[in-house]
């Protein structure tokens, strides 16, 4: 018995030697490298990489606007400018066959609500911190501002009533609902008002807002906001003011070359770009990074992929010209060419600066920028001059002034001298309505495969007139895209468009 | 082996008997068993000399000249040792006790092992000999249809080939299947596949909760133990040589057109839609009376393995010792593939008192791998050598690759020959493991063990692909990733066993503490100049991929116990708790409990059926347990800023800028272990003495708290957060039989099969009754296919129903069903219109099959006569689907290339009715990618080995003075029977939820190998 009492002492001491290794291992987390959000921002470049990654969702790798099939060609599909290759999940577009499952649908969603919640992020740290100037606040303050607003208007444009979301709410994103299309609009115009009054007039870097592309941006808004579904008459007043000042007070102006638009080299320095985004071949590899990516628009022969393209209609009504030439692929390699071998015309704009442009002499396409530095461009000059064009002749009828704004662009369309009428290419003498229908169409050609084509039909209320015959199931409602299937599913009050 | 050791120590007595001329008296005696058989072969010697005999057959043995205090020590395999002082006795009779201990086969089990009478839980166990019936010097393969319950799959046939293994079914969505290995008690993160089956003594399979249960948070998919071997009792030093030879030959090869098939086709489908011809009359005539390319013999060759392993082991009074040198040698099937290995396992045990063992069991080895791109549809030179024309020479006039595009074929795949040749990939592992014990006997019964194992993997994976597969010079890229993963652990272990009459405890408790990090970083460059030093000389790219670099830390603290209780043998009872406490976990739920609880009867240890002659065995086992699944990520629980590549944007349009922003991921502190809760009942029963064998489990696991990449509202900014929720339930039936039908005459037939079906089924997501979890496979149009549906198994598929072609004669009935406005007509596909409303959508998607098979089995045969041996293995998979992707660009033409597969000959045309292929312009209509059409059935029977060996006998190996010799021939995948197209139906890019997708996996192959065992 006193063996037993001392073996089991040895034992319990020898166990009690054991548990004091225990002290190695310690269960709590000690993350290394690893960026905890509440206390990251302390420095103004903390503040700028939060500028940067608030954009990042829209510039990324194989994603958001610098692939260009993803965001906003395969959705821009419904428009008659844009036809996509016959995969069922891009099809669902063309054909009006809605999906609200369809991943492109949820990227679209995904991407802008991404840089709304960084933007509220941002903002409620910059309207907190005192490490940083007024000045310098005020410009981030400024860009946060004006993006999120871009991407309230994207969002509404694409699918009406969507949530508004605060870091307040963010927690509970499941309960958020969805705002009216005016309470969503009220919020875009804020921040624009907000970012027009601290933005400065230019930037070092061409890539930042400005007060002019907020102004810009504005005008587009306020145009919207005259249309379908709001249709508030008397934002088209606003819409021509907020133009007018951009054409009156900024530098920017029509490129004389309507080709010098697409050379992706020109990227920085043309005075027609007011906002956009440019992509750049260095760091971005091995996927193609901040790059915009052109495989999906190319045909095959030229080892693209061939995703999406133009419609046979529409480039036959497109008026012939130096425009038209730019703006489309009829002409491969190998000797083949649309009509005769293949069905449909490509999209030449983003293939550095148009097919007729570039010589096929010898099928050396070396010249051609296949991924890389090209812009995706969200408002140029052109589209300044349309909008006033438009807006100023819903309010005023087509006066001089708006004839001018639609002329400058027909003139650079066919290579001519923007500032010097002639009446063989000028518009006059048209009634109101005659002149609204041609800016319209005027914006289909001069903004073809931008994804502004759609936007237009659905304000204008066109869909069914332009994409009806075709398609006899659609109706307006067709203007808005099902909301994400998952978001109306986990979001309490989030309710899905009806068609 | 038995016998020749006997007779070379009888041969080495006679010598010393005839030396011995000078000692005093004579004894003798008979030594028998403690049943009175008299016993041949026993040593009797002298302690302290090297004086001794062996008995003869009569059990009798005599020893002259032995002094009166002289001891007798008897010895004999099996039994206990007894010393006896010889004193004035000259007649020493000896009984010798049966050593339980020794005799009866112990089974491996989690921290100790028990008798295998003793064993509650459900413990599959392969021997060494059974490992070797394929020759592969990987074990994962070998275990493959060995132990019920047990499914391995070859995802693909590289040489450093992927297999994934699953006990019992996939439990987790996200948290991995993969079964714990625990290698002589180390848990040190070293797979399968590193493993030589020489180097294993045995396998242990850990499957139901009560066996694993004290794994606890590690033990939720199975564990699998393995012991090495080491240098058995009393051994002299042994040398064995293992070895063989081995030619590979593609298992198929995939049914392509001919380049005057093609040229003639790709015209056709111009012709039908529209275009222009392609080829000339001219140039088809050329193909006709010149041929084409046939790609896939431009890329595959014959394999070649050579495997060489020697080993040395021995025991002495002091240390035991078995260390083993092993070289490996794959030259794959496909060009530009191989995969090396060289490794040494020193395995040593020191006996440094009769109280205190040390053992020390190390692994040093150095893999270098060239590993083939597959699952690629631009870079894989299987899945191009499908799809590239056949009218495309090799090498155009100048010499270069000749080039994808030209207005036919693929557009962006490379070239296959240039894709197998020229891509440098120069994988390099190193791998360092050294793990040692201190085991001290505290008084009888009761021990201590405190065991540390160090773990450490390296690896290097180099890239560099020059300009030659597009023509494209400056666009050559090279780069490096390098890793380490460094894995600690400490056991510390304390055994009891007593015996009070007839009650038998054995008591364990243990504390565990493990540790892992692992860093890894990786760069790269792009640019002309990097052709001089490729991935030796990144500084020479004109641009650079980002550098990134991460580090993690992961640690766990454990708390375990186990009694095992038996009451004579007959009654059994095994009680184990584990507490797990984790740092990957939220902070309300570091710690966790896992109990589990086992009862068997030993029923032929009851009297009735003690002495039964045909039910010889038969023991019940029952079990209940908990056990967890920890395999989340550090960190996870943390709200984190993502950084990197995806953070950055071009602020000022020349280059990018680090950014940060909100993870996609978002932070959940609440995350916690899934927990898995399994009951298992089985039996093992053994008639005639042995010659039948049966083992049979039922068992029913229930997964909760699952963890799931629960979608968040992307509103939110974040898109998902990895969540507790949802169940899975897994349960099924194993079945081992063995028998040997035949032993007479020499003549001797061994057959065993295993038979293993699982039922998985989601049973619970949370508020959700379904919802998707991906694409997989990145073909346009290949969008949710793979989902969770409550009822359904982990991963359904879902698609179009595909049923044919719209005839002719049904034309006006096709008019009426249209898909995005557009009618079908004849020559279209057909697909389902499942609710009737003559409108093909998405309401039309229905599911059409899952990755789970039915059930799987293996059978094995041994045959041996005489001197020879012939071993045949079946096996097989039943009821499983795969998508076959890499026939989708073979079938059909499109933007992306044209059809290759001689399918597309037999296309609808108003003269070609009754088929399943679509017109060109039907499919050019209709491409729904997720439509049953490309999922198939992936069932497979398969003669996996045939081996025949011969051994040589006795009198000739001594004639060449080495121990024994065998040689044998082996094929391997000579025969499979199987429906599906694609080149391997165990081919899966992903496993389990995003199993059953094939992506141009590397092709399977027939092997033929001449083998040689030789020891010394």
């Amino acid at each position: 018995m006193r063996n037993l009492y001392r073996y089991l002492k040895n034992t319990a001491l020898t166990a009690l030697s054991v548990v004091a290794l225990n002290a190695c291992v310690s269960l709590e987390e000690e993350p290394i490298g690893i960026l905890a959000p509440d206390s990251f921002y302390k420095t103004e470049s903390d503040f700028q990489a939060g500028l940067n990654g608030m954009l990042s969702p829209m510039w990324v790798s194989w994603g958001g606007y610098s692939f260009n099939w993803g965001v906003f060609q395969i959705p821009g599909a419904m428009a008659d400018d844009i036809a996509t290759a016959p995969h069922d999940a891009f099809l669902q577009f063309d054909r009006f066959n809605y999906d609200p499952n369809n991943g492109q649908i949820s990227n679209l969603w995904g991407i802008h609500y991404a840089v709304i919640n960084n933007a509220n992020i941002l903002i409620s740290n910059l309207e907190t911190t005192s490490v940083i100037s007024e000045e310098k606040k005020a410009h981030l303050l400024g860009q946060a501002k004006f993006w999120r607003a871009n991407s309230y208007f994207i969002l509404t444009q694409w699918f009406g009533e969507v949530p508004i979301i605060t870091t307040e709410n963010r927690s509970n994103a499941d309960k958020v609902g969805q705002s009216p299309v005016a309470d969503v609009y009220d919020a875009i115009v804020l921040d624009l008002q907000d970012a027009e009054s601290t933005l400065p007039p230019s930037f070092p870097e061409r890539i930042r807002p400005t007060s002019w592309a907020a102004k810009s941006l504005l005008s587009k808004v306020y145009l919207t906001m005259a249309g379908w579904p709001l249709k508030e008459a008397s934002a088209y007043k606003l819409a021509r003011d907020k133009a007018k000042e951009v054409m009156d007070g900024s530098s920017y102006a029509l490129e004389a070359d309507f080709k010098d638009l697409w050379i992706a080299d020109n990227g920085l320095t043309n005075s027609e770009f007011i906002f956009f985004f440019k992509g750049v071949n260095s760091g971005g590899w091995p996927n193609p990074g901040a790059s915009f990516y052109h495989h999906a628009s190319r045909h095959p022969k030229e080892a693209g992929w061939g995703d999406f393209f133009s419609e046979a209609t529409f480039y036959n009504n497109f008026p012939d010209g130096y425009r038209k030439d730019v703006s489309f692929t009829t002409s491969w390699p190998d000797g083949t060419s649309f009509p005769a071998d293949v069905a449909e015309p490509f999209v030449a704009k983003y293939r550095d600066a148009g097919s007729e442009i570039i010589s096929y002499e010898g099928t050396d396409l070396t010249g051609v920028n296949s991924e890389g530095y090209a812009s995706y461009v969200h408002m140029r000059f052109a589209d300044v001059l349309l909008i006033f064009a438009e807006a100023d002749n819903q309010v005023n009828g087509p006066t001089g002034e708006a004839y001018e704004a639609i002329n400058q662009v027909r003139r650079r369309a066919l290579n001519q001298d923007i500032y010097t009428p002639d009446p063989a290419v000028d518009l006059s003498g048209l009634s109101k309505e005659a002149f609204d229908k041609a800016v319209i169409d005027e914006r289909a050609w001069e903004l073809a495969f931008e994804e502004k084509r759609w936007f237009d039909l659905v304000r204008k209320e066109l869909i069914v007139e332009v994409k009806g015959v075709e398609y006899p199931h659609i109706n307006q409602n067709f203007g808005h895209l099902p909301k994400p299937a998952l978001e109306v599913e986990q979001i309490e009050g989030l309710e899905q468009n009806t068609y | 082996m038995n016998k020749i050791r006997h007779y070379l120590l009888f041969l080495f007595l006679q010598l010393t008997l005839a030396l011995g001329a000078f000692a005093q008296s004579t004894i003798s005696g008979v030594v028998k068993d403690n049943a009175g058989t008299p016993l041949p072969g026993v040593t009797v010697a002298i302690v302290g000399t090297t004086y001794g005999t062996t008995t003869d057959f009569n059990g009798k043995y005599t020893l002259t000249e032995v002094t009166a205090d002289a001891k007798l020590r008897i010895s004999f395999i099996g039994m206990v040792t007894q010393e006896i002082l010889v004193g004035n006795q000259s007649t020493i009779d000896i009984q010798l006790e049966t050593d339980y201990e020794e005799l009866e086969e112990v089974v491996v089990v989690g921290y100790g092992t028990v008798k295998k009478s003793d064993v509650t839980g459900s413990v599959g166990s392969i021997k060494n000999e059974d490992l070797n019936t394929l020759p592969v010097a990987r074990a994962d393969q070998a275990l493959q249809g060995r132990i019920a319950g047990v499914e391995v799959q070859n995802n693909d046939s590289a040489p450093n080939g992927h297999t994934s293994i699953r006990i019992r079914g996939a439990n987790s969505v996200v948290g991995g299947n993969a079964p714990l290995i625990v290698l002589d008690g180390f848990q040190s993160g070293m797979s399968l596949n590193q493993i030589n089956p020489n180097d294993i003594a045995s396998i242990e399979v850990l499957k139901d909760a009560s066996a694993t249960a004290i794994y606890g948070s590690k033990g939720a998919n199975g564990v699998i133990l393995i012991t090495t071997k080491n240098g058995a009792k009393e051994q002299k030093p042994t040398i064995s040589y293992n070895g063989f030879v081995q030619i590979q030959q593609v298992a198929k090869k995939i049914d392509l057109m001919n380049a005057a098939d093609y040229a003639e086709t790709v015209n056709a489908n111009r012709t039908e839609l529209g275009g222009n011809e392609v080829f000339t009359p001219e140039e088809i005539q050329g193909f006709k009376t010149n041929g084409g390319t046939d790609w896939q013999d431009e890329i595959y060759r014959n394999g070649f393995t050579q495997n060489h392993h020697l080993g040395i082991s021995g025991a002495s009074e002091m240390l035991n010792y078995n260390i083993s040198a092993e070289f490996l040698d794959t030259k794959g099937v496909i060009e530009g593939s191989s995969y090396n290995r060289y490794s040494l396992r020193p395995n040593l045990s020191f006996k440094l008192s009769e109280k205190l063992k040390l053992n020390l069991n190390s692994y040093i080895a150095r893999e270098v791998d060239h590993p083939t791109t597959q699952n690629s549809f631009t870079d894989s030179p299987i899945f191009a050598s499908q799809v590239w024309a056949p009218t495309k020479p090799v090498y155009d006039e100048e010499g270069n690759y000749s080039l994808p595009g030209g207005g036919y074929g693929p557009v962006a795949t490379g070239n296959p020959k240039a894709l197998a040749v020229e891509p440098v990939r120069d994988n390099f592992t190193n791998r360092l493991s050294i793990n040692g014990d201190l085991n001290y006997k505290i008084i009888d019964g009761l021990t201590l063990n405190i065991m540390g194992g160090y773990n450490q993997f390296d690896y290097e994976n180099n890239y560099f692909n020059n300009s030659k597969i597009l023509q494209n010079p400056g666009q050559e890229t090279a780069g490096i990733a390098v890793g380490r993963t460094t894995t600690l652990q400490n056991t510390n272990m304390l055994n009891y066993t007593k015996s009070i009459e007839k009650h038998n405890f054995n008591v364990t408790a243990v504390l565990e503490q493990q540790y892992e990090e692992r860093n890894w970083s990786e760069s790269g460059a792009r640019g002309e100049l990097l052709n001089a030093g490729g991935y030796n000389g990144l500084q020479m790219g004109s641009e650079y991929l980002l550098p990134t670099s991460s580090r993690s830390k992961r640690t766990l603290l454990s708390y375990m116990g186990r009694v095992n209780y038996n009451y004579d043998s007959r009654y059994l009872l095994t009680v184990t708790a584990r507490s797990d406490g984790s740092s990957v976990f939220g902070a309300n739920n570091k710690r966790a409990f896992f109990p589990s609880v086992a009862l068997g009867w030993n029923v032929t240890n009851e009297e009735f059926l003690k002495t039964s002659e045909t039910l010889t065995n038969l023991k019940i086992r029952g079990s209940w347990g908990q056990v967890g699944n920890q395999a989340i990520a550090p960190y996870t629980t943390l709200p984190r800023l993502r950084t990197g590549a995806s953070a950055q944007f071009p602020i000022n349009g020349m280059n990018l800028s680090s950014g940060v922003a909100i993870s996609p991921t978002a932070a959940n502190p609440d995350l916690k272990w899934e927990t898995t809760t399994q009951a298992n009942i089985g039996f093992d029963a053994e008639f005639f003495g042995g010659k039948i064998q049966a083992t049979f489990d039922y068992y029913n696991k229930l997964t909760e708290d699952l963890l799931q990449n629960a979608p968040l509202p992307k509103t939110s900014g974040s898109s998902n957060v990895l969540r507790n929720i949802g169940k899975v339930e897994n349960k099924g039936i194993e079945l081992y039989i063995g028998a040997t039908p035949v032993m007479s005459g020499g003549f001797e037939w061994n057959t065993g099969i295993t038979f293993s079906r699982n039922r998985n089924e989601v049973v619970d997501l949370g508020d959700v009754e379904e919802m998707p979890i991906g694409n997989g496979g990145g073909l346009p149009g290949f969008n949710n296919v793979i989902w969770l549906e409550t009822g359904q198994p982990m991963g359904v598929f879902r698609g179009y129903e595909y049923s044919g072609v719209w005839t002719s004669a049904e034309a006006d009935e096709a008019a009426k069903v249209t898909s995005g406005g557009v009618a079908f007509f004849p020559g279209a596909p057909k697909y389902v219109d499942q609710n009737g409303d003559g409108v093909i959508d998405d309401e039309d998607i229905v599911n059409i099959g899952n990755a789970h098979p039915n059930f799987s089995f293996g059978w094995n045969n041994t045959f041996k006569y005489k001197g020879f041996d012939l071993t045949v293995f079946i096996q097989g998979v039943q009821g499983k689907d795969t998508w076959n992707l890499s026939r989708v660009r073979a079938e059909i033409t499109n933007n992306d290339g044209d059809a290759t597969s001689t399918k597309i000959l037999n296309r609808w045309s108003e003269d070609n009715q009754n088929t399943d292929v679509p017109s060109f312009q039907g499919y050019n209509a209709f491409s729904m990618t997720n439509s049953s059409r490309w999922l198939e059935d992936a069932s497979y029977i398969r003669i996996k080995a045939i081996n025949l060996g011969y051994t040589f006998s006795d009198e000739m190996v001594s004639k060449l003075g080495i121990g024994s010799a065998r040689v044998y021939l082996n094929g391997t995948n000579l025969f499979t029977f199987t429906n599906y197209s694609g080149y391997e139906p165990e081919a899966s890019t992903g496993t389990d939820t995003w199993g059953g997708i094939d992506m141009a996996s590397y092709p399977s192959q027939k092997s033929y190998t001449l083998g040689l065992n030789v020891t010394f």
